[in-house]
């Protein structure tokens, strides 16, 4: 049994952890029900929404144990605060007990993704050094690969590398190369990779078919951020759209059509938006502040007056 | 997986020359980049461990010959480092035909028509 300051700090991070899952259960049901609904945002409204949807729980979380810490230590700001923000015991925790399995088992998952994504980005940098030792530069940050494969990407986190496969610098003309590059480079500009890896880390703490849909949309979002940033005087959208089919038929010449449902609708949905948004088919609008406001006020409603009804819900199962 | 300058230069040799005793490796790099008979003994054993080399006794002596060719390994390497971000974790990478390999002719085709008529009518427009 702990007592005092340090019982305090168990307590605030058991509150946390609660809130958290909370909050990740109302974020998940919203981007359940409104999924379809991302597509028609603006490309740049939509990148923040889905900012917004990963962090919202970490916010809410810390948000709500900061409000019941001040519960406890000070006077109340709010009268509302007793009645919703209350936590019994705040100064003994037994750690024999659902907090201390609650508090172990978050522990153990945060520490698991992080790992998982640490050993992941070891492994991206090694392939990533060998894979730069096994090209040749073209041009400042770009490099050639030999390959009859056609492929072209961008990787890197602070030293950003353009690749693209020769296979690809042979089938393409220099107009369709321009494209590529260009589209490459715009990753590059906008930090996709880290932003990425950042964002499936955010990710990782939703139910994996969540995060795949979460991941997708991100994914369509930067592509189609990175489409639109090639599109000039000289290029025009249709021309980035046919070259981004010819690429795609390039790519299936030497990848397998994938079995898998998920996947390949997800890879027809991807492309298609693409190009229809290139095509300005795809009426898309900016996100809705007041909605989007609600949204996050329901969430730090939902976890203010769930907390103490989940604390005596699991009570009633498991003892103190 | 993670290579060493001489490891790449001696796999580099072995793609060009198929297959090679150690005496030949020494040898061959001896004039241009000096070392011992025991570096290349042990770079030709790593990478023979790392499956980059099968090896058979010829007499006393291995022979080494490249177990994967520069195309595949190059491959390899491309398709860890672009593995898909939606259905494998491991995508730290933005690609530009990302998702595509997962069409058919039909729906490329489809789009395709879907472009010309777009251009077309921008032209009539102009």
């Amino acid at each position: 049994m702990v007592t005092g300051q340090l019982a305090v700090w168990l307590n605030i991070i058991t509150i946390v952890i609660l809130a958290f899952v909370i909050a990740n259960l109302t974020v998940s049901a919203i981007v359940s029900l409104l999924t379809q609904k991302f597509i028609s945002l603006q490309v740049k409204s939509r990148k923040i929404v889905l900012w917004l949807l990963v962090i919202l729980p970490w916010l809410t979380s810390i948000f709500v144990a900061l409000v019941f810490l001040n519960g406890y230590t000070s006077a109340t700001i709010f009268e509302a605060e007793l009645d919703y923000a209350h936590w019994h015991h705040m100064s003994v925790f037994s750690s024999l007990s659902w907090h201390g399995a609650t508090l172990i088992i978050a522990l153990i998952f945060t520490l698991y993704i992080l790992v998982k994504k640490l050993i992941q980005l070891k492994r991206h940098h090694q392939d990533l050094a060998q894979l730069t030792s096994f090209s040749k530069p073209l041009t400042r940050g770009v490099f050639e690969i030999e390959l009859a494969e056609s492929s072209a990407f961008t990787a890197g986190f602070i030293d950003k590398k353009c690749f693209i496969t020769s296979g690809m610098l042979k089938e393409m003309t220099d107009e369709e190369i321009a494209v590529i590059l260009g589209h490459e480079r715009a990753h590059a500009k906008m930090n996709d990779p880290l932003k990425k890896w950042l964002f499936s880390i955010f990710t990782a703490f939703f139910i994996p078919s969540l995060a795949a849909h979460l991941k997708l949309h991100m994914t369509l979002a930067m592509e189609q951020a990175a489409d639109n940033a090639v599109v000039n005087n000289d290029i025009t959208s249709t021309f980035v759209a046919s070259t981004l089919v010819k690429a795609a038929r390039l790519n299936a010449l030497y990848s397998p059509v994938k079995n898998n449902e998920l996947v390949a609708n997800f890879g027809a949905d991807v492309l298609e938006q693409r190009v229809y948004f290139l095509l300005g088919q795809l009426n898309l609008k900016p996100v809705n502040k007041m909605l989007t406001v609600v949204l996050v006020i329901f969430i730090l409603a939902v976890c203010f007056s769930s907390i103490d009804g989940v604390h005596h819900l699991i009570e009633t199962v498991l003892s103190h | 997986m993670q290579l060493g300058e001489v490891e790449k230069l001696v796999l580099q040799y072995l793609w060009q020359h198929k297959s090679a005793d150690v005496k030949a490796v020494f040898k061959h790099f001896e004039k241009i980049r000096g070392g011992s008979l025991n570096t290349y003994q042990s770079t030709l054993d790593r990478l023979y461990k790392k499956e980059l080399l099968s090896r058979h006794k010829v007499t006393n002596a291995f022979q080494y010959q490249p177990k994967v060719e520069r195309y595949e390994l190059i491959g390899q390497l491309i398709r860890s480092v672009t593995s898909d971000f939606v259905t494998d974790d491991n995508s730290l990478v933005a690609a530009f035909s990302s998702m595509s390999a997962d069409f058919n002719e039909e729906q490329l085709n489809k789009l395709e028509s879907l472009i010309e008529a777009q251009r077309i009518k921008l032209a009539k427009g102009n």
